[in-house]
């Protein structure tokens, strides 16, 4: 299946450069210089972070440098496809459902662990052959304790007119796919059957009145301008607003919330092979992904045996019997667009 | 006559009241002196302007966007001058289809422009750079021929004819009268082109590569993890530099001069 | 400009071969990537993945939908009424610029400039403090009493078309400065002392002097209204979608190039379309207003 993909895209854009008459990719020569590690990244606050976390450790032990390319997933998948057989970066660092259709598509190399050692206490959930996964936050329900008395417990008690005009729900491009998903698995559904959650979202759109956010900002905004009392939407942000003296909890739903994990994986044919493999053992260093976590953006490290500060180790608890729902992307993506569909008529009419 | 043109003065003050409003917002918020993003700031202090210093990759980013903002408006002056005269003087049999085929980046939304362009040039292994600034020739094109072809078209082509019969050669007339007098049109053409590559993002976020990342991705990035004054800071740096060249050119050559050759 | 017909054709293609380079660059490096899009938009998507083998189904999926047709229409008006709205406004400022002082002009021209040089995402949310259920301008009508609750500015046709005026009316009026300066002012004096009004002078001298460079602006504004993502993405949101936001969800969360991409191309088809079309009417009636 997925060689028979391969060969047709080639086909078709080898054909297109066939037909202009240029011969196809001219550089074969490397886009990475000896002693770097090109690095496909987050930039901002949190790449800032993450480089003096993993990276600057890593290049004190090694004397690699590490030279990044910095954006979002999408445009990294986008980039990482269109370079297939001419890589520009060794490494990637994406989220869970980006790093299934990597591999999907034959771009990642398979990981040696045996290079790997700290990864071994890792659960299988953060880490796959072709990806390794250095934390996750999850996706659920936010509320202000200032203003709502009774929490809600389930996905449906959102779907309350107490919050109308005061709540929000993340767009499908971030995390609404997780929440439709979480909804529908809450009431009953199934991947072949979205129909409950996206009852629920329709009916939400109607009576409630929400504001679908389109970044993340604007959902920080709302909450800490006081606008909205509760939120389908993750939990690091929430955790961010509640350090910050803030009254916003995070509740895991009863059927559970929806892990999303950022992991780290090696592009095929990159030639960065020894120290990307080096530099995946640095992020699954218990210490050091505590570290990461005890930042300012703070979420759950996937090694069980990481040391958060007590501060952040409090925060990011999870409640005794907290269930999760863990995607199988296998059964996501061929729905996607689909659902995608679905979402837009069902807020956007 | 008084009276009108009293009301245009006043009915203009509001329309820049409107236009400049945003600008306003984040402009005061870059002084602002807590991390929240109230308007108007509850203190005001000059710590962000600190913290953007601080930042090497947005210096970096900086000193990126501005070299390729400068390069994209050179060559497509060039290359868009040329083909605005060939266009108004040219008398082309398909003169329309020409000018709507340059135009055409304009109606392609610059997310379709990034996308495309991933792919194409990837596939004939052209580099980061060069892919990048080939991109942001083709948005600025268009705005550099339409805003000439506009100002040459009603530009009076008698007076080039006289310096002609007066014994200059076309190309010296056209250096010499036309380009001066048509000073409004391609400053305008210039400072297009530099904006609309200076601020583009949609093309830098598929066509950027290690080491070739520009400011407004950074910024871009930067916003998506925490949306502190630094951004609006490093927006405030941005307009004093364009107003600080405005008053240096007005000291040193004359602004006057330079908009109002007439 | 009368020469002798023998030697009229060869300086027209002398003078031709200018737009020769201009033409060759967009061709190569714009057209044919062009072209790949266009050919995204013909294939199938199936089962999370492009599936290489032709197909119409992209656009019957999206002419072919009351929800899409109603997304379509809706874009295509926030762009209709932005472009008129810049006409309107840019018009008297474009005026007075040209026909300023040398220090006014460069106040203004400066003034015009300066939101250019903020990018859009970070203007984007400078109009959210404004806009905000508690941002300055409900603040202040609260405050005034002009309003018993907040008014909703944000994610609806008011709050984009208002921001999409914001950021397109430079794109209107700096073209229209260079033509209205190069106007010959001897002219409106002329008309004005033969009797004409001002509202005469005006529709029969000025504006059909001016058309070309007000025609250039009006479809560079209303290009841009039907296809920039930045602003929509940030004050429309998710739930007043246009088709350029539609087209950045389809091709970079969902995934699904094939069915973005003819979103794309449609924005491309529906913009031609009503620029050649709106290009025909307007040059007819301006001719009819200078015969009249």
């Amino acid at each position: 299946m997925t060689t028979e993909y391969r060969w047709t895209r080639r086909r078709f854009l080898g054909s297109i450069g066939a037909l202009a008459g240029v011969a196809v990719p001219l550089t074969a020569r490397s886009a990475t210089k000896p002693g770097e590690v090109t690095y496909s990244t987050y930039g901002g606050d949190y790449g800032n972070w993450f480089k003096s976390v993993f990276e600057e450790p890593f290049t004190q032990a090694t004397g690699i440098r590490m030279v990044h390319d910095i954006g979002q997933n999408p445009q990294r998948y986008a980039k990482m496809k269109a370079y297939r057989a001419h890589p520009r970066f060794q490494l990637a660092n994406l989220q869970d459902r980006y790093l299934f259709e990597a591999t999907r598509d034959g771009l990642l190399d398979t990981i040696d662990y045996s290079q790997v050692p700290n990864a071994a206490a890792i659960p299988a959930t953060y880490k796959k052959p072709t990806w390794l996964g250095y934390m996750y936050l999850s996706v659920g329900m936010i509320y202000n304790s200032k203003n709502v008395h009774e929490p809600p417990h389930n996905w449906s008690d959102l779907l309350n007119d107490r919050y109308k005009g005061r709540i929000f729900i993340d767009s499908f491009n971030h995390f609404g796919m997780q929440i439709l998903v979480a909804m529908s698995f809450a009431n009953g559904g199934s991947y072949a059957n979205m129909k409950p959650g996206f009852k629920l979202i329709r009916e939400m759109a109607k009576r409630l009145k929400p504001i679908f956010i389109s970044t993340s900002q604007q959902g920080m905004q709302l909450l800490r301008s006081g606008q909205v009392d509760v939120a389908a939407w993750q939990n690091a942000r929430a955790f961010i607003l509640k350090r910050s003296g803030l009254p916003i909890e995070y509740i895991v739903p009863e059927s559970g919330d929806v892990p999303v994990t950022y992991g780290n994986a090696i592009v095929k044919n990159s030639g960065g092979r020894k120290w990307s493999e080096a530099f995946l053992n640095v992020t699954a260093s218990p210490k050091l992904q505590g570290k990461l976590v005890s930042g300012k953006y703070p979420a759950n490290p996937t090694n069980p045996d990481a040391t958060p500060s007590a501060e952040v180790a409090k925060l990011i608890a999870r409640p005794a019997g907290a269930k999760q729902v863990v995607l199988d992307y296998a059964e996501v993506l061929p729905r996607l667009a689909d659902w995608s569909r679905q979402w837009n008529e069902a807020i956007a009419g | 006559m008084a009276t009108g043109k009293h009301w245009l003065s006043v009915a203009n003050a509001a329309i820049y009241l409107y236009i400049l409003a945003p600008v306003i917002v984040v402009l005061l918020i870059a002084f602002s002196g807590t991390s929240s993003l109230a308007f108007p700031p509850a203190s005001y202090s000059l710590r962000w302007f600190t913290h953007f210093a601080h930042q090497p990759e947005l210096m970096h980013a900086l000193g990126m966007s501005f070299t390729l903002a400068i390069l994209a408006s050179l060559l497509s002056l060039v290359i868009g001058g040329a083909a605005a005269f060939g266009i108004v003087r040219g008398n082309l049999p398909g003169r329309t289809l020409v000018l709507n085929g340059l135009m055409l980046p304009l109606m392609v939304p610059a997310l379709a422009i990034g996308v495309s362009f991933l792919q194409f040039y990837t596939l004939f292994g052209v580099p980061s750079f060069p892919s990048l600034l080939l991109g942001h020739i083709v948005i600025t094109l268009p705005y550099v021929v339409r805003t000439l072809v506009a100002g040459l078209e009603n530009f009076d082509v008698s007076l080039e004819n006289a310096a002609v019969s007066l014994g200059a050669t076309r190309t010296q007339a056209v250096l010499r009268v036309t380009l001066p007098m048509l000073g409004n049109s391609i400053l305008a053409a210039a400072l297009f082109s530099f904006i609309m590559s200076f601020e583009n993002l949609p093309i830098a976020l598929f066509l950027s590569g290690p080491s070739t990342v520009t400011l407004p991705m950074q910024i871009y990035s930067y916003i998506t993890w925490v949306f502190d004054p630094t951004v609006a800071a490093a927006s405030a740096i941005q307009v004093a530099i364009v107003v600080v060249l405005a008053v240096v050119i007005e000291r040193v050559v004359g602004l006057n001069r330079l908009i109002s050759l007439r | 400009m009368e020469q002798p017909p023998s030697r009229k054709q060869r300086p027209r293609l002398r003078a031709a071969a200018p737009v020769v380079p201009a033409l060759a660059f967009t061709l190569i490096f714009f057209i044919a990537p062009l072209a790949l899009l266009l050919a995204y938009s013909l294939f199938e998507f199936s089962g999370g993945e492009v599936a290489y083998r032709l197909t119409l189904a992209n656009y019957t999926a999206l002419l072919g939908s009351a929800f899409y047709l109603h997304i379509i229409l809706r874009t295509f008006l926030v762009a209709l009424v932005t472009t008129l709205i810049c006409v309107a406004l840019g018009y008297p400022v474009a005026w007075q610029i040209a026909r300023s002082g040398p220090r006014l002009r460069a106040l203004m021209v400066l003034g015009i400039v300066m939101p250019l040089l903020i990018g859009g995402v970070i203007r984007g949310y400078g109009w959210i403090l404004i806009l905000d259920r508690g941002g300055a301008i409900n603040h202040a009508l609260l405050a005034l009493g002009l309003a018993q609750a907040p008014l909703p500015m944000l994610y609806n046709f008011f709050g984009v078309t208002l921001t999409m005026v914001e950021v397109l009316l430079p794109f209107f009026v700096l073209p229209l400065v260079g033509v209205l300066s190069n106007m010959d002012p001897a002219l409106e004096r002329a008309a004005l002392s033969m009797g004409a009004s001002r509202l005469q002078t005006f529709l029969r001298v000025s504006l059909p002097l001016s058309a070309g460079g007000v025609a250039a602006g009006a479809s560079i504004v209303f290009s841009l209204a039907a296809s920039i993502f930045v602003i929509p993405q940030i004050i429309g949101g998710p739930s007043y979608l246009l088709l350029s936001t539609l087209a950045y969800q389809q091709i970079g969360s969902v995934g699904n190039w094939p069915f973005g991409s003819a979103v794309l191309v449609l924005i491309l088809v529906i913009t031609l379309v009503v620029l050649t079309v709106g290009s025909r009417v307007v040059s007819g009636n301006i001719r009819r207003l200078q015969e009249n």
